[in-house]
C-alpha cells in the first residue's frame, strides 16, 4: 500500500483566439477497492469555467464544460491524494464486449508467434512479455488512432500500442481483456496498461514493462481500447495552431502527510 | 383517379414550386432533383390496414421493449431467446448506452417498417429502420397537392386523410419534452440529401430547424443559441444526424455535426432524443430473425405480420438447408461494410456459388438466408404507357404521444411511402438509386 | 404553434433574403426599362446598367448582352444569379417563412432556369411574371409570418438593398430618406442587429446637403458603410 499525491496539468495555448470549446476530461483517478481517492479536484485555471462531472459507461469519472467566449489558451489541473493497494478489481460477470475485437484492438493472424497457452493469468503474462520482446519502445513511432496490427507491423510504438497488441492476443485467446490509462509513480506523462479478467477479477498487466502492475500505478480511465478513455477531448471554433503541454506528477508520502523525497 | 393522372404536369408543377427534391452527389457535385412521383397512388383496402395496423403496433412495441431489455436486465439472453453474440458483435450495439434510460422508455419514436405485398396478398416486412427513417415528407406533400390538382378523385375515392402526420409527431415530441424546453429538428445541413423534409417537418411540426454549430450543452441542459446569442433551452430533439456524429466529446471526435457533450445531457434525463442512441441493435439484418420471438417474449402475443422467410446459418437446421438450397435463396452480408450486400443466388455462375457457400462455412454468424418473396409488381406511368414494377411500403409508426392511461401512444400513420422501382429487371426500389415514389392510400371502407 | 426562436445564422439568411428579393424587383423594373428603351434603338441604357450593376462578363453582341443580364447563371450580377442566391437563403429558413412563401422564390427559379435553357429571349412579358412573383412573396411574408423578428430582418435587408440600388443607379434623394427613416425605425425595435456606429455614419452622410451620387468617392463611401451596417 502506498500513498501519493498526485497532478496532472495541462496548458494549451492558441495562436489566436477560440470560441465555442466544448471539453470533456478523463484525469480523476478511480475510487474503488483499489484506489480510496482522499482527496481530489479538477480546476480550469485558464478562466472561469462551469464544470458538470459524471461517470462513463466503463466507469471513468469525467468533467466536461463548455466556454463559449473568445479565449486563447485552455489550462487545467487535476490533483489529489490517493491511497492505493496492490489488490484486484473483482467482477463477476465482465461485459461480453471485452471479448470482442475493437476498432484500435484487434487480433490479426499475422500476429500469431505472439500466442502463448495455459491459464489465463498465466498466458496473459507470458504473452506481454512477447510483446515486450517483440515491440521497440519507440516515442511518437505511433499516432492516437494507431491500430494493435500497425503497431506490430511496425515492430514498434508506445504503452499504448503494446496494450492494445496484448488486448488484441488475449480477446483471441478467450481471455476479456481491457485497456486502462492512467499515471505511474514519479514525473512524466500519462501510462497504458492492460486488465485481463480471470476466475471474478481484473488482474493488472503492464506490457511496456512486462510485469504485474502493483501499487504504483494510479489507473483513471479504461474501456475497449484507448479511444473509450482520452484524457482529452476537445472541439472549438476558430483557424488556429495548438500547443499543448502536459506534466504528471506523483509523489509517494508517508502517512503523516510529508512528502517522501 | 383518371383526373388525377391527367393532372401529372399539374402536380410536378406544384412538387416544384414547394422545393420538394432530394440531394444527391454525382462525382462529388451536389444536385438537387425531383424524386420521380407516379400519381397512380398505392391502395391499401380497409380490411388489410386493419391487420397492418395491428401488426405494426405489435412489432414497435417489441422492439422497444427489446432495446430497453437490452441496456438493462437482457433477459431475453438470459431466457436463450436471442444469443449473446448476436447482439454484442452487431455494429448497432452500444455499450454507451447501458443503463441510460431514455425519457419513457422509447427508443424508437419514429420507425420506418419496410414490407412488401405477395402476389398472393400476404405482406412480409422487410426491415426495420429505428434510426433515423426518412421519407414520410413525401407522401405527405403529395397529398396536399394531388388534392388540390384533383380534389374530385378524393370526392370519389375515400381515402384516409394523410396530413395529419405533423400533428402525430408534434404530439410526440411535446410529449417526449414534457414542457421542458423547446423542440428542434436537428438537421445534418442544407447539403443532406433529405433536407427538404428536415424543413418541412420543422415547418409542418412548429419546430425549430437547428443546424449544426446551433446548440451547446451547459450544466447538462441543451440550449438553442438565439440570434443575440440568448441561450433558450431545448426539450426535445428530433435529430436527423446518425448516433455517432451526434456527440464529438463521446462518439466520432472529428464530428460538426454533433452537439458536444450532448450524450451526457441524454444521460441524467434533461432532454429527449428521438431516436435514442443505440437502436441499431435492433434493426440489425441478423436480429430482424429475432423480431417474431420478440413478439412472443414480450408481448405474449402470436405475431401478425411474418418476416420474409429466413434462415439463419448460425442454426445447424438452417445452416444445412441453405447450403442444400442456396441456389434459390436471397444472402444477405449482416457485416455490411464493403463485404457482399444482397445477392440473389440464382445469379450466380456456380463457382461463384461456391465461393460463397465456402464463406458461409467460415463465418457463418455473418450471413442471413432469406427466400425470394413474389412481390406484387404495382402500376406505374412510363410515358403515356403503363408498365408494372417491383414496390415496397414504407409505413411509419410513432411512439411516444399523449396516451389516456398515460403510457406512450403507438400510431401508424395511415399512409406510408410507396417507392418503387423504374428499372423493370431491379428489386431495388431504393431513392438514391433512381426509383420513384407513389402516395399511399389507405382506404376508409 | 411556431416556436419563435431564431439562430444568428438564420437570422442573417434572412436578412440577405430581404436585400435579394429587393434586388431581383428593382433589377426586373430597371431591365424592363432598358428594353424599352432599346426598342427605340437606344442601348446606352443597357450600358448604363452593366456599369452600374457591376456586370463584367463580355457579351458579343446585343442579343447576347439582353439574354446575358437575366439568364447567365456563370454572370454573377444576372437576373438569375441573384434569384438563386436568394433561393439559397429561402431554402434554410422555410419554415419561418412558409412553403407557400417559398414558392414564390422557387417559382421564380424554376421559371428562369426553364427560359435560359431554351435560350429564350426575355421579354417585358416574361419579365412582368417575376415582378408579380416578388410582389406576392412580400404580400406572403406580410400574409404569413407572426414571428415580428422575422419580417423586421426581411425588410431591414429590403431596405438596405434599396438604398444601396437608388443610390447606385443615383436615384432622387427623398427615396433615399424615406427608407432611412423606416430603417431608423426598425434600428429601435432591433438595435442589436446594427452596427450603430455606422448607422450614425450613414445619417450624417445622407442629409440633402451632401447627396451627391455621382461623386465616386461619396458613393463609394456610403456603400461601404451599408455594407457594415448591419451585424448579424
Amino acid at each position: 500500500m502506498k500513498i501519493f499525491l498526485y497532478s496532472y496539468e495541462s496548458k494549451a495555448g492558441f495562436s489566436r483566439p477560440v470560441t465555442a470549446h466544448s471539453f470533456l476530461l478523463r484525469a480523476v483517478p478511480f475510487d474503488d477497492e483499489v484506489q480510496t481517492l482522499m482527496e481530489s479536484s479538477v480546476e480550469i485555471t485558464s478562466g472561469p469555467c462551469r464544470l458538470s462531472t459524471s461517470t462513463d459507461v466503463w466507469g471513468s469519472e469525467i468533467v466536461y464544460g463548455h466556454i463559449s467566449d473568445p479565449h486563447d489558451s485552455f489550462s487545467y489541473v487535476s490533483k489529489g491524494k490517493i491511497i492505493v493497494r496492490e489488490g484486484r478489481r473483482r467482477e463477476e460477470n465482465p461485459s461480453p464486449v471485452y471479448l470482442l475485437p475493437s476498432q484500435s484492438a484487434a487480433y490479426d493472424a499475422s500476429m500469431a508467434e505472439l500466442l502463448r497457452d495455459g491459464s489465463a493469468e498465466q498466458s496473459a503474462m507470458e504473452m506481454a512479455l512477447a510483446v515486450k520482446e517483440k515491440m521497440a519502445y519507440v516515442p511518437c513511432s505511433t499516432g492516437t488512432t494507431t491500430t494493435a496490427l500497425q503497431a506490430y507491423s511496425q515492430s514498434c510504438g508506445v504503452c499504448q500500442d503494446f496494450s492494445h497488441i496484448l488486448i488484441a492476443l488475449c480477446r483471441h485467446k478467450g481471455i476479456p481483456a481491457r485497456y486502462v490509462c492512467g499515471f505511474y509513480e514519479g514525473e512524466g506523462e500519462t501510462h497504458a496498461w492492460v486488465e485481463i479478467w480471470d476466475s471474478g477479477q481484473w488482474i493488472g498487466i503492464d506490457p511496456t514493462a512486462g510485469r504485474m502492475c502493483d501499487d504504483r500505478y494510479i489507473a483513471i480511465g479504461r474501456g475497449r481500447d484507448a479511444a473509450d478513455c482520452p484524457v482529452n477531448r476537445g472541439l472549438f471554433t476558430g483557424i488556429v495552431t495548438q500547443s499543448t503541454e502536459t506534466v504528471v506528477k506523483v509523489n509517494e508520502i508517508k502517512e503523516d502527510g510529508k512528502d517522501n523525497i | 383517379m383518371q383526373t388525377l393522372i391527367e393532372s401529372r404536369d399539374s402536380v410536378n408543377n406544384w412538387m416544384e414550386r414547394y422545393g420538394v427534391r432530394f440531394g444527391v452527389y454525382k462525382n462529388g457535385i451536389f444536385n438537387e432533383q425531383i424524386f420521380p412521383f407516379d400519381s397512380i397512388p398505392r391502395t391499401i383496402s380497409h380490411k388489410d390496414w386493419q391487420m397492418l395496423e395491428a401488426g405494426l403496433i405489435q412489432r414497435v412495441k417489441a422492439l422497444n421493449a427489446f432495446l430497453w431489455d437490452i441496456y438493462h436486465e437482457k433477459n431475453i439472453i438470459k431466457d436463450g431467446v436471442v444469443p449473446e453474440e448476436f447482439v454484442y458483435a452487431s455494429k448497432g450495439y452500444m455499450p454507451e448506452c447501458e443503463s441510460v434510460d431514455p425519457t419513457c422508455k422509447v427508443y424508437s419514436h419514429i420507425s420506418g417498417i419496410d414490407l412488401v405485398e405477395g402476389k398472393d396478398g400476404n405482406w412480409f416486412i422487410l426491415e426495420d429502420n429505428l434510426r433515423i427513417p426518412s421519407g414520410a415528407s413525401y407522401p405527405l406533400i403529395a397529398r396536399e397537392i394531388t388534392r388540390k390538382v384533383s380534389p374530385t378523385t378524393f370526392i370519389d375515392n375515400s381515402v384516409a386523410d394523410n396530413r395529419g402526420y405533423a400533428d402525430i409527431l408534434k404530439d410526440m415530441m411535446d410529449n417526449m419534452n414534457g414542457g421542458r424546453g423547446i423542440n428542434v429538428i436537428l438537421t445534418p445541413g442544407r447539403y443532406n440529401s433529405a433536407f427538404f423534409e428536415h424543413s418541412y417537418l420543422a415547418e409542418k411540426t412548429g419546430a425549430v430547424l437547428a443546424f449544426p454549430g446551433d446548440m451547446m450543452v451547459e450544466d447538462d441542459i441543451v440550449y438553442y443559441t438565439g440570434l443575440y446569442k440568448e441561450k433558450v433551452r431545448v426539450g426535445a430533439i428530433y435529430r436527423r444526424v446518425s448516433d455517432e456524429y451526434m456527440d464529438p466529446m463521446a462518439f466520432e471526435a472529428s464530428s460538426l455535426l454533433g452537439v458536444p457533450n450532448l450524450f451526457q445531457a441524454y444521460k441524467k434525463g434533461t432532454v429527449a432524443v428521438i431516436n435514442g442512441f443505440g437502436n441499431g441493435v435492433a434493426d440489425d439484418k441478423g436480429i430482424y430473425y429475432f423480431v417474431p420471438k420478440m413478439v412472443k417474449y414480450y408481448l405474449n402475443e402470436e405475431p401478425i405480420l411474418h418476416n420474409a422467410p429466413t434462415y439463419l446459418p448460425y442454426y445447424k437446421e438452417d445452416y444445412d438447408y441453405i447450403l442444400a438450397n442456396i441456389s434459390k435463396l436471397v444472402i444477405k452480408d449482416v457485416s455490411e461494410a464493403g463485404g457482399y450486400g444482397v445477392v440473389f443466388g440464382r445469379d450466380l455462375t456456380p463457382e461463384k456459388l461456391e465461393e460463397l457457400k465456402n464463406l458461409i462455412v467460415e463465418q457463418p454468424r455473418r450471413w442471413i438466408a432469406q427466400e425470394v418473396i413474389d412481390f406484387k409488381d404495382l402500376e406505374i406511368l412510363e410515358g403515356e404507357t403503363k408498365v408494372w414494377r417491383k414496390a415496397d411500403l414504407r409505413a411509419f409508426v410513432v411512439t411516444g404521444g399523449r396516451s389516456e392511461d398515460g403510457t406512450p401512444a403507438v400510431k401508424v400513420w395511415k399512409s406510408g411511402l410507396t417507392r418503387f422501382s423504374r428499372n423493370p429487371n431491379s428489386f431495388v426500389v431504393n431513392s438514391s438509386q433512381g426509383g420513384g415514389f407513389k402516395d399511399t392510400w389507405v382506404m376508409n371502407k | 404553434m411556431k416556436t419563435f426562436v431564431l439562430s444568428p445564422a438564420k437570422g442573417n439568411s434572412l436578412y440577405w433574403l430581404g436585400r435579394y428579393t429587393e434586388r431581383i424587383y428593382l433589377c426586373l423594373h430597371l431591365l424592363r426599362k432598358c428594353y424599352d428603351m432599346m426598342i427605340d434603338g437606344d442601348t446606352d441604357e443597357y450600358s448604363r446598367y452593366i456599369s452600374k450593376i457591376g456586370s463584367f462578363v463580355p457579351y458579343l453582341d446585343e442579343g447576347a448582352i439582353r439574354r446575358g443580364l437575366v439568364n447567365d447563371a456563370t454572370n454573377p450580377a444576372s437576373l438569375i444569379s441573384c434569384i438563386e442566391c436568394a433561393n439559397d437563403n429561402a431554402l434554410v429558413v422555410r419554415e419561418e417563412i412558409t412553403s407557400h412563401t417559398l414558392g414564390y422564390v422557387q417559382l421564380s427559379l424554376e421559371a428562369l432556369r426553364k427560359s435560359s435553357k431554351a435560350d429564350a429571349e426575355p421579354n417585358i412579358d416574361t419579365l412582368q411574371t417575376l415582378t408579380d412573383w416578388m410582389l406576392a412573396f412580400w404580400g406572403s411574408v406580410e400574409e404569413r409570418v407572426y414571428d415580428n423578428r422575422v419580417k423586421t430582418l426581411l425588410k431591414i435587408g429590403k431596405l438596405v438593398e434599396h438604398i444601396d440600388m437608388n443610390l447606385r443607379f443615383g436615384y432622387k434623394f427623398y427615396r433615399i430618406e424615406e427608407a432611412l427613416m423606416t430603417l431608423s425605425f426598425y434600428r429601435k425595435e432591433q438595435p442589436n442587429a446594427f452596427n450603430q456606429e455606422a448607422f450614425d455614419e450613414l445619417k450624417a452622410l445622407l442629409v440633402e446637403g451632401m447627396y451627391e451620387p455621382e461623386n465616386m468617392t461619396y458613393l463609394n463611401k456610403v456603400l461601404s458603410i451599408l455594407g457594415n451596417l448591419v451585424t448579424l
